[in-house]
């Protein structure tokens, strides 16, 4: 069955390489290829859960996880484009570090898929401290927006 | 009976991991037609356009949270 398994991710690949996608050429680009994926992610598991391949409690768990990727994603933009602050008016460049996840950004359902296939801590470990690193970041201008300290 | 029983129910997880595979090539596929139309016209993406992406993406998250609730999870 594994060997099947196999067989048919190779299969998969060589068809997805075969139909050709558009090439991204800027971090926005990669960022819509990342967001896309996320989405196909998102609904591949809702359809699991409707024909139930998962369990309720099985789709939670992979909810909290597409939850945290999105929240990883959303950092991203933010880290791609910058942004203004609203109090300075000045363009806010992001820290060198969140610039280059940023770059990386379609490496996030890489991350994902790992976790999944693999079952280890180490890829979801990463998307947690990345996560939380860039909801910090987002909220801060978030609060900023709405006028907190 | 039981290996009867057995193969449906592997058909019937083939079938939901083919889906599966339809659904995510086809959300990428549409993300690839956004940036072919976006070159084809010599520019870059609008905010706009990145914006229906993440709303779209937003959307598919509260839709599976919602059938999570129904399902009592």
């Amino acid at each position: 069955m594994r060997k099947m398994g196999t067989v048919f991710a190779i299969l998969l690949l060589t068809l997805s390489a075969c139909v050709g996608l558009e090439p991204a050429r800027t971090p926005e680009e990669k960022l819509v290829y990342a967001v896309s994926t996320h989405d196909g992610l998102v609904q591949s598991v809702d359809l699991a859960v409707m024909n139930k391949a998962l369990t309720p409690l099985q789709g939670r768990q992979a909810f909290n996880i597409l939850t945290t990727a999105k929240s990883v994603l959303d950092g991203a933009r933010i880290a791609i484009n910058g942004c203004v602050d609203p109090v300075t008016k000045k363009s806010v460049e992001t820290v060198p570090g969140v610039r280059q996840v940023s770059k990386d950004a379609g490496g996030a359902p890489l991350l994902l898929l790992q976790a999944f296939q693999c079952k280890q801590s180490g890829p979801l470990d990463q998307v947690v401290q990345i996560s939380t690193a860039l909801a910090q970041i987002a909220a801060y201008y978030q609060l900023k927006q709405t006028g907190g300290n | 009976m039981a290996a009867l029983v057995g193969n449906l129910l592997m058909l019937q997880r083939l079938a939901t991991a083919a889906q599966a595979i339809a659904v995510l090539s086809q959300s990428v596929q549409q993300g690839s037609n956004m940036l072919a139309t976006a070159h084809s016209q010599n520019r870059e993406l609008t905010p706009a356009e990145i914006d229906s992406v993440f709303l779209k993406d937003q959307g598919s998250l509260a839709q599976l949270d919602q059938h999570l609730k129904d399902l009592g999870a």
